[in-house]
């Protein structure tokens, strides 16, 4: 026994490493994915250092109210006079925040009710249902609807949106485990009496981090368009907090008078889920190769 | 909350008599798969049968879930509907019509009894029955979405045919970018943009507003253009992109060498032969994002001012008018249902060897 | 007799991924009015890609054709898109292996003979409705009418090939091309489908060029035979020719393999060792010197030219001769 699971675990080191050198090699053959990586990490890095050098996002200064781009404001000013840049920056890091947060917990709560179905028949059946039933609300109106119940704060979307996109990985996470679970070797463990964690943690989970990883990107991407579309119906990330979706709401109000408070934060928007999708289109043709062959 | 449980377990025991059910049907179906001709009409009725029954526990789901928001409220939900300022004399009042004095369960059934009769409750604040306020806003946004579906229709599923019939050409991959473009600018964004080039600067089009059908579609479509644009560009990406994968499959198949020995023009083949094979697909796309479009037609509307649904929804966050949005989403999410059950309906009527999926 | 159709050199390659390969590569036959000529060989040995040749059917994005295909006087290889749609259906019609997948499920059986016959001919719709029911009662279709208003799922498979033959002789063609079109059919039905092959060719006096594997068919209703392999042909003969007297290795080595009824099933039937190369790596000089067990060294010097034995009768063999002379005193190897 001792003997079979060292051979076993060197077999996979070794197969990791090929397929992690396989893996590095064939992202970098996909431009469009490098594309996305690169300006997503330009997102993130301004995200993480833009707020120290653009200064405060709230500062008021009635003075310079509506300006247009300048030298000193590259993104203009606001209706109250606060740096468009420096709130767009700021927003960065909300809406980041946002999607980071609930791309992991969606995950672990996917993750963890995902096997759990595939495990238990009953459990199977009435956790289905209820993702069925969650997932049977288009996504952006349930979580308007949890925002409007529960009022507008930062911690509320999050959760909104983590019961609205955890059914989509749970689903996705129960398939892919239920494949991995008819394997043969899988039914050779049992009959060995490997413990169900083991199995678990080994055999399954490995099979169902590609596709988790996947949908994570997505969730991700969809977390800050919903964060965006909830913010600017007022249901969101509330002000004077800046949000790209709120900004973009200010923006509405006075798109006659100041384009560049909505064309800026639209921009950012933009080209963060552009680049979220493109590194998430390129994981999936890296990590799922049933997937690769239907194309 | 005990009280709960037991309804929930209640609803499990019916869940599994609903999969048994399910599952016997399953096994009908395979039975049946051989001589499918000669009991086509047992199988059509069994097909709707089975599909219906599987309806029931999203619904269920569905229900509970839009029963349970008002319970997410923190704290006493009619003290948060009516704020600070409220005396408890009000909140008490408002508790009593709210039903929220008593046991769970029982609101639970009253509120699923009222709503299958049609009575979705009252707005405190409009002092209307929500059913009727929700009447009232609905031309708006269906127009909206239909204007968005047929622009959704026309541009996506000629791209789709385009991009299939020249795949790994430029213009392939030009609708394949086109078609991440859609799906990576949110509808309401989009609407912004497309406000300010062909509103705002170019002046084309009204900024905002709406012009009831009733008083000439083409007034009704000068409004809607952008906003039907804006929020059918998501769904053109998705049907441009399933028409390509669809048509990409189909093309390969020997019918169409057929065809082609038959003598018939590269159109007809594409446009007749394919086109009715890959259907089936785009026709599942086109209904799945029908339901995502009402609830899209609902964002977009408050970029352009349209008094729909959407702007509903806004005031009622605003009013945190709790009792509406239930109402609202209970409305959507169970239309998105039925429309995807009809989509399933409509894909066996058309394909005559009734697939079933 | 003048022929109905002269393939000369015919030359049909592939782009793949992995390069051009050549799936059938200098193939020369003819037809003649009223003849049926027989195209044998294992899959992959290129006779359905010449089939579909004849009427360029194959992806025009990635083939490339060369040598003739002459018909009616004129090289369809030199025609554009617009005049093979004119000939294809109408003057050289075809019919496909699977009766089940070259119909398409989604439209009648009426819907799809009426639009080939409305193709060509410049006749009302009603009219040609009615002479779809004719050619359905011709091909010996029971209830043609209630057919007519049928889904190709809701009919058998020999059904569905007589719609098929029905759909080929929809505007009376000079040239039949059937690729395979009895192999997906169960014994019975194929016999009747053959029969009625024969029976329509001889009423439409049209010629047949017949692709097939099963050498059993081809001794039943073909005049002359082709035998291909690896995208050459590498023996052609009048059938008695070839089934009394075969020159080249590999048709001896088909015609063994071949199950006779006379002969005893306890004995198993010979094969032919080896499988066929890929299009990738074909073999400098003979293609089937791996698997011929007369195999001679010279024979993977050069390339083997197709050598005249007698009137009608070649073969790609640098042994033909004696082979031929061998099989003669023997009475044939394998009957």
């Amino acid at each position: 026994m001792t003997d079979t699971m060292t051979v076993g675990s060197l077999n996979r080191i070794n197969k990791t490493y090929s397929r992690r050198s396989m893996f590095l090699r064939r992202f970098g053959a996909h431009k469009l994915a490098v594309t996305g990586g690169i300006v997503l990490a330009v997102v993130v890095l301004v995200a993480l250092i833009g707020p120290l050098l653009a200064g405060d996002p709230l500062a008021l200064n009635p003075s310079q109210r509506l300006a247009s781009p300048s030298f000193e404001h590259p993104f203009g000013t606001d209706n109250y006079g606060r740096d468009t840049f420096a709130r767009a920056v700021a927003g960065a890091r909300v809406s980041l925040l946002v999607g980071a947060v609930t791309a992991i917990i969606t995950s672990v709560l996917g993750a963890i009710v995902g096997l759990f179905a595939s495990y238990n028949r009953i459990a199977d059946a009435i956790l289905m249902r209820i993702s069925d039933g969650l997932m049977a609300f288009p996504a952006i109106l349930l979580a308007i609807a949890i925002m409007a119940a529960m009022g507008q704060r930062i911690s509320n979307v999050i959760i909104a949106l983590s019961i609205v996109f955890t059914p989509y990985v749970a689903r996705i996470v129960r398939s892919a485990a239920l494949v991995a679970k008819e394997q043969t070797y899988v039914e050779a463990l049992r009959s060995q009496g490997a413990s169900l964690f083991r199995i678990l943690w080994i055999n399954i989970f490995p099979n169902i981090l590609s596709p988790l990883i996947i949908q994570a990107t997505f969730v991700f991407a969809d977390s800050i368009i919903t964060e965006a579309a909830l913010s600017f119906l007022g249901a969101g990330v509330p002000p004077p907090a800046p949000s790209w979706g709120n900004m973009l709401l200010d923006g509405k109000t006075l798109i006659y008078n100041a384009w560049w408070m909505t064309v800026f934060p639209g921009a950012f928007i933009m080209s963060t889920i552009l680049a979220v999708n493109l590194l998430g289109d390129g994981l999936r043709d890296l990590l799922d190769p049933t997937f690769n062959r239907r194309k | 909350m005990p009280l709960f449980a037991t309804v929930v377990s209640d609803i499990t025991i019916v869940l599994d008599i609903v999969d048994l059910e399910i599952s016997w049907l399953n096994t009908g179906r395979i039975l049946h798969k051989s001589d499918m001709c000669q009991r086509r009409e047992v199988h059509m009725g069994g097909f709707l049968l089975r599909r219906a029954a599987a309806l029931i526990p999203v619904l269920i789901v569905v229900a509970i879930v839009t029963f349970l928001l008002i319970h997410l409220m923190p704290g006493d939900a009619a003290a948060v509907m009516l704020g600070p300022e409220a005396t408890p004399q009000q909140v008490e009042t408002l508790r009593e019509s709210l039903g929220l004095n008593q046991p769970l369960y029982i609101q639970f059934f009253t509120w699923v009894g009222n709503a299958l009769q049609g009575d979705l409750g009252q707005s405190f604040f409009i002092g209307l029955p929500v059913i009727s306020v929700i009447q009232a806003a609905l031309a708006p946004t269906i127009n909206l979405a239909i204007f968005a579906e047929i622009f959704a229709i026309l541009v996506g599923v000629p791209a789709g045919i385009i991009a299939a019939r020249k795949q790994g050409t430029g213009t392939d991959q030009a609708v394949m970018v086109g078609a991440l473009l859609g799906i990576s600018v949110p509808s309401f964004l989009l609407g912004l943009f497309l406000m300010l080039i062909f509103a705002v600067l170019l002046g084309w089009l009204p900024v905002a507003g709406y012009s009831p059908l009733e008083d000439g579609v083409f007034e009704t479509l000068r409004y809607l253009l952008l906003p039907a644009i804006a929020l059918g560009s998501m769904q053109a990406a998705l049907i441009a992109r399933m028409t390509r994968t669809s048509m990409l499959e189909t093309l390969s198949k020997p019918y169409l060498k057929t065809a082609k020995a038959k003598g018939l023009s590269g159109n007809r083949i594409i446009y007749k032969h394919a086109l009715k094979n890959a259907a089936m697909p785009i026709l599942t796309t086109i209904g799945q994002t029908l339901g995502t479009l009402v609830a899209g037609a609902a964002v977009v509307e408050t970029v352009f001012n349209v008094p729909g649904i959407g702007q509903l929804i806004v005031n009622s966050i605003e009013r945190r008018d709790i009792v509406v949005i239930q109402g609202v989403i209970l409305l959507i999410a169970v239309s998105y249902v039925l429309i995807n059950f009809l989509v399933d309906v409509l894909y066996s009527v058309l394909d005559p060897r009734v697939r079933f999926s | 007799m003048t022929n109905l159709l002269e393939v000369v050199d015919l030359r049909t390659s592939f782009d793949t991924e992995r390069g051009t390969v050549t799936a059938v590569d200098g193939a020369s036959f003819t037809v003649a009015p009223g003849e049926v000529v027989g195209i044998v060989g294992e899959s992959g040995c290129g006779k359905s890609v010449t089939a579909e040749s004849i009427l360029q059917l194959l992806d025009p994005a990635s083939t490339t054709y060369s040598g003739q295909v002459r018909f009616g006087g004129e090289d369809l290889l030199t025609f554009g898109e617009t005049a093979m749609r004119r000939i294809r259906g109408n003057r050289i019609s075809m019919i496909f292996q699977d009766p089940m997948s070259a119909l398409n499920p989604v439209f009648t059986i009426g819907d799809q003979l009426t639009e080939a016959i409305l193709a060509h001919r410049r006749i009302g719709k009603q009219r040609a409705r009615s002479e779809a029911t004719e050619l359905l009662e011709k091909t010996g279709i029971p209830e043609p009418q209630r057919r007519m208003r049928q889904y190709p799922h809701q009919l058998s498979g020999g059904q569905r090939q007589r719609v098929m033959i029905a759909m080929a002789l929809s505007c009376d063609p000079e040239l039949l091309i059937a690729d395979e079109p009895t192999t997906a059919l169960d014994v019975t039905t194929q016999s009747q489908i053959l029969k009625l092959l024969i029976e329509l060719k001889d009423e439409f006096d049209a010629g047949i060029l017949f692709i097939t594997h099963d050498l059993g068919v081809v001794a039943e209703i073909c005049d002359r035979v082709v035998v291909m392999y690896l995208g050459e042909v590498v023996e052609s003969a009048n059938v008695h020719t070839l089934f009394d007297s075969p020159a080249h290795p590999y048709t001896r080595g088909l015609l063994a393999s071949t199950p006779d009824i006379a002969s005893d099933p306890s004995i198993d039937l010979p094969i032919i060792p080896g499988t066929v190369p890929t299009l990738h790596n074909v073999p400098v000089g003979c293609r089937f010197a791996d698997r011929c067990s007369f195999v001679l060294p010279e024979c993977r010097d050069r390339p083997i030219d197709l050598e005249v034995l007698s009137d009608g009768h070649s073969s790609r063999c640098i042994r033909s001769v004696k082979l031929f002379e061998d099989s003669a005193m023997s009475d044939g190897v394998a009957r």
